[in-house]
């Protein structure tokens, strides 16, 4: 159950079990300090994880109109409240997602990074309450472990074939370089481009 | 015909594939032109180019995120996937590696798996990795491509403006600020009716802001940059992109060839341009290693109050009596003389004759 409450800047701050999806007192400044974190200058597409009050979402359309946000929410509550917030904005999408994910939601999601290529935006003060439901698909999105990158490789749309060494690996951050070091040279298009990055890191 | 001519290498090496790329086009009027160019090349100096197709393969960003923990492993595949995919749709009559590097010859095979380099190239990278090789890059390319091309002679008038270019990317090719800094002091007490300035990038203002001054620096891109090169102006810059970018415009040019710039290879491909080089036994040296001095130490054989004599001469018109080497055009292509009473004439260059191939 959300609650909205309203700060003494008459800003709207959403509540979980006694959690603030995002900072009660400083929302913009929360906000704020979050998009310094990233790069955005090439980004056609971002991906937000996480809701929250929507005063990130509504900094990020402020300072980059031209970007297409793509909101990923588990809370109805909170989407209705970013639906009415954001109702005239353009670029915007809102995307409700489960906190228990099937195989056709991970089929879908990886389809749409393949496409879309969104830079990744956790924020993670609208997480609070249900952070491992929220890791998990984070988790899924950067394909860094050996199981998340399995899941990728049997939904999405890639040719590329690993030795049995990188399914054994024991780190659980994979880097280019594993893949690199693990690809199965073929004659397919996947095989030869990941190969390529091996010139980068000679 | 649809042709991709692939110019993967630094700024300076995107202006002169430019200038062949031009000749080229200019050759085959129906010919549609393709370039592939990494993220290093400015886009508003590919917007004067504008006349040819670019692409960008964000080479430099995928390096960067490679690693990143919050960048999704797959991302920079996933980029270079859809780029080598575009381009292959194209379905290019021929392919072109300017930057005849074998970074860039493995990329163009995946876009074109018949990708290979002629007998011409291959002798032009022959040349090109040969100490003792004299010959211009544009030379190079335009008999491995069939261009005409000849160094048009720099504009010569009256000298209103000098602009400065006191820094590269590479260390070994800098020389220290301060000293720069002594000779436009030097400079602005002798010739006080002339308009100098520093050039600086945006990203490189705040560096020189510990040595100069803001007001004697000309922040400006590209863009700005081709505003300033009139036919009133002169340029004094180390060997950087931006005079190769003056070469274009005409206007002469000191060229102070330190660290590994070669003077011929490396110099503005322009006849006319007067060379400072620094001679030191270990110069020119290898592109891509760290001098094993630490500190470039061939940058002290540039005499700064012999450089300052030179541009008295240089910008008044008067017959110079100080310098190395200036720019000419022999048989259609760059090469340099020396005054003939000047110390370094050409001089004796530490260097393997050999052969090397690739």
């Amino acid at each position: 159950m959300i609650q909205f409450l309203v700060n003494k800047n008459g800003k709207i701050i959403p509540q979980s079990d006694n959690l603030f999806l995002c900072s009660y007192q400083r929302p913009l400044s929360e906000a704020e300090k979050w998009l310094a974190q990233f790069d955005l200058k090439h980004a056609k597409d971002v991906l937000v994880l996480g809701g929250g009050g929507g005063y990130h979402i509504e900094l990020l359309k402020l300072k980059y109109p031209d970007v297409f946000v793509h909101v990923f929410e588990i809370r109805s509550e909170i989407l209705e409240h970013l639906e009415e917030k954001f109702k005239r904005t353009q670029k915007l999408a809102l995307y409700e997602i489960n906190a228990n994910q099937d195989s056709a939601f991970y089929k879908n999601l990886f389809q749409f990074l393949d496409s879309k290529v969104p830079e990744i935006m956790p924020f993670r003060s609208g997480w609070q309450g249900l952070e491992s439901s929220y890791e998990k698909i984070h988790s899924s999105i950067l394909m860094r472990e050996v199981d998340t990158l399995a899941q990728y490789l049997n939904t999405a749309n890639s040719s590329l074939e690993f030795s049995g060494s990188l399914w054994e690996e024991k780190k659980n951050f994979l880097t280019l370089k594993n893949l690199v070091l693990a690809n199965t040279k073929t004659a397919h298009l996947d095989s030869q481009v990941l190969d390529y990055f091996g010139e980068f890191m000679k | 015909m649809k042709i991709l001519f692939a110019s993967l290498s630094r700024i300076g090496d995107y202006i002169q594939h430019m200038v062949v790329v031009r000749a080229w086009a200019l050759a085959n009027p129906t010919a549609e032109v393709h370039v592939l160019v990494n993220d290093l090349i400015p886009a508003d100096l590919m917007r004067m180019n504008s006349q040819f197709r670019h692409t960008v393969l964000p080479r430099f960003e995928y390096q960067n995120r490679i690693n990143q923990v919050g960048t999704p492993l797959m991302y920079p595949f996933l980029g270079l996937r859809k780029i080598v995919q575009q381009l292959q749709a194209e379905k290019y009559h021929k392919v072109v590696d300017l930057s005849l590097q074998y970074q860039s010859a493995a990329l163009l095979k995946i876009i074109d798996p018949g990708f290979f380099y002629t007998k011409s190239e291959i002798h032009a990278i022959n040349e090109y990795v040969n100490p003792a090789d004299q010959t211009h890059l544009i030379d190079k390319l335009k008999i491995a491509h069939g261009v005409k091309l000849a160094p048009k002679q720099a504009s010569e008038g009256i000298t209103k403006r000098v602009l400065l270019q006191v820094s590269t990317s590479d260390e070994k090719k800098n020389i220290d600020l301060p000293r720069w800094k002594s000779l436009v002091d030097m400079m602005r007490s002798d010739f006080r009716s002339i308009d100098l300035k520093v050039i600086s990038s945006r990203a490189e203002a705040k560096q020189l802001q510990t040595v100069f001054s803001k007001s004697e620096l000309f922040i400006c891109n590209f863009t700005e940059l081709n505003h300033a090169l009139d036919t009133e102006t002169k340029l004094i810059s180390l060997d950087t992109s931006i005079k190769h970018f003056a070469a274009l415009f005409g206007v002469p040019t000191l060229e102070i060839s330190v660290g590994s710039s070669h003077w011929i290879k490396n110099a503005a491909y322009q006849a006319g341009n007067y060379i400072f080089s620094a001679q030191q036994e270990c110069r020119p040296c290898v592109h891509s290693s760290a001098c094993p001095y630490g500190r470039n130490q061939c940058q002290d054989k540039i005499n700064f109050n012999e450089l300052n004599k030179f541009v008295g001469e240089w910008i008044t018109g008067s017959q110079p009596t100080v310098f190395p080497m200036i720019t000419e055009a022999h048989d259609g292509n760059l090469g340099v003389s020396a005054a003939s009473n000047q110390r370094g004439v050409k001089w004796k260059q530490k260097t393997n004759p050999a052969n090397l191939s690739l």
